[in-house]
C-alpha cells in the first residue's frame, strides 16, 4: 500500500474529523509532497494504533 | 466525538517506576469510565429498549399462555390480559399491552376455543405466536445493537484496510 493510500484509509477511520472534513484533507492529499503525506501519515497511525490498543483491552 | 478525550493518561509502556504504577491506575479507571459510558448508552438506545421490551413481553405471554393450558387461573390471567389490552388501547399505556401487534378481535375470538376443551385449551397461546414473528426480528435488532455499542470502534479500527495502512507507517 503507498503512503497517500494508506493515508487516505486513516482520514477514514478517525473519529475525530466530519465526513466533509475527511473528504476535503482525502482531496488535499492530492497536492501534499511526499514528506507531508509520511509526517501526516506517522501522526494518524500513531492516534489509530493507540486507540486499536485501547479497545484491544476493552473487549477483552 | 474523540475517544477518551476527558482523560488525559500516559502510555504506561513508556513510563516506569512509580510513575509507571500511577499511570497504570489511571489507565484502568479511564477503561472502567468508558465501559460505564457504554453500558449507559446501550440502556438508553431506543432500539435497544424495544428489543427489551419485546423479550419482556414474550417472557410474560408464555408464562400466560402456559397458566392457560387447563382451567382454572390461566383463564383469569388470559382475560386480564384482555382487560389490561383494552385498556392500554383506550388510555395509550403500551406497557399494559402484551400483544400490541395482534388486533384485539383475535384475542377475543380464540377464547372461543376454550368452549369445545372444556376451557383446557392454551387459547392465549395464539396471540402469543402472533405477537412473537414481529417481537422475534425486534430481539435479534437489539441484540445486534447491544453488540455494536459495546465493541465500540472495533469494527471501524480492527480491519484489514486499517492493518495494512498501519504497517505502511510501522516504526
Amino acid at each position: 500500500m503507498t503512503e497517500r493510500d494508506a493515508v487516505a484509509t486513516l482520514l477514514r477511520t478517525v473519529d475525530f474529523l466530519t465526513p466533509k472534513q475527511q473528504r476535503l484533507m482525502t482531496e488535499a492529499l492530492v497536492s501534499a509532497s511526499d514528506e507531508d503525506v509520511h509526517s501526516i501519515g506517522v501522526f494518524l497511525a500513531a492516534y489509530v494504533r493507540a486507540e486499536a490498543e485501547d479497545l484491544k483491552r476493552l473487549n477483552a | 466525538m474523540l475517544y477518551f478525550a476527558h482523560m488525559k493518561y500516559e502510555n504506561p509502556e513508556l513510563a516506569g517506576g512509580v510513575e509507571d504504577e500511577k499511570n497504570q491506575e489511571v489507565a484502568e479507571a479511564v477503561l472502567v469510565m468508558e465501559r460505564i459510558r457504554r453500558l449507559m448508552e446501550i440502556t438508553r438506545d431506543p432500539v435497544v429498549c424495544k428489543g427489551a421490551e419485546a423479550f419482556l413481553r414474550t417472557v410474560v405471554n408464555a408464562g400466560i399462555s402456559g397458566a392457560d393450558l387447563g382451567m382454572g387461573v390461566g383463564e383469569v390471567l388470559s382475560w386480564s390480559a384482555h382487560a389490561a389490552k383494552l385498556i392500554a388501547i383506550k388510555f395509550e399505556i403500551s406497557l399494559l399491552n402484551t400483544t400490541p401487534d395482534v388486533p384485539f378481535w383475535v384475542n377475543i375470538l380464540s377464547e372461543a376455543g376454550e368452549v369445545p376443551t372444556l376451557g383446557t385449551a392454551s387459547t392465549h397461546s395464539l396471540a402469543s405466536i402472533l405477537q412473537l414473528i414481529p417481537d422475534k426480528k425486534r430481539m435479534g435488532t437489539g441484540v445486534e445493537k447491544v453488540k455494536k455499542i459495546w465493541r465500540g470502534r472495533d469494527q471501524a479500527v480492527h480491519t484489514p484496510e486499517v492493518t495494512a495502512a498501519l504497517e505502511t507507517f510501522a516504526k
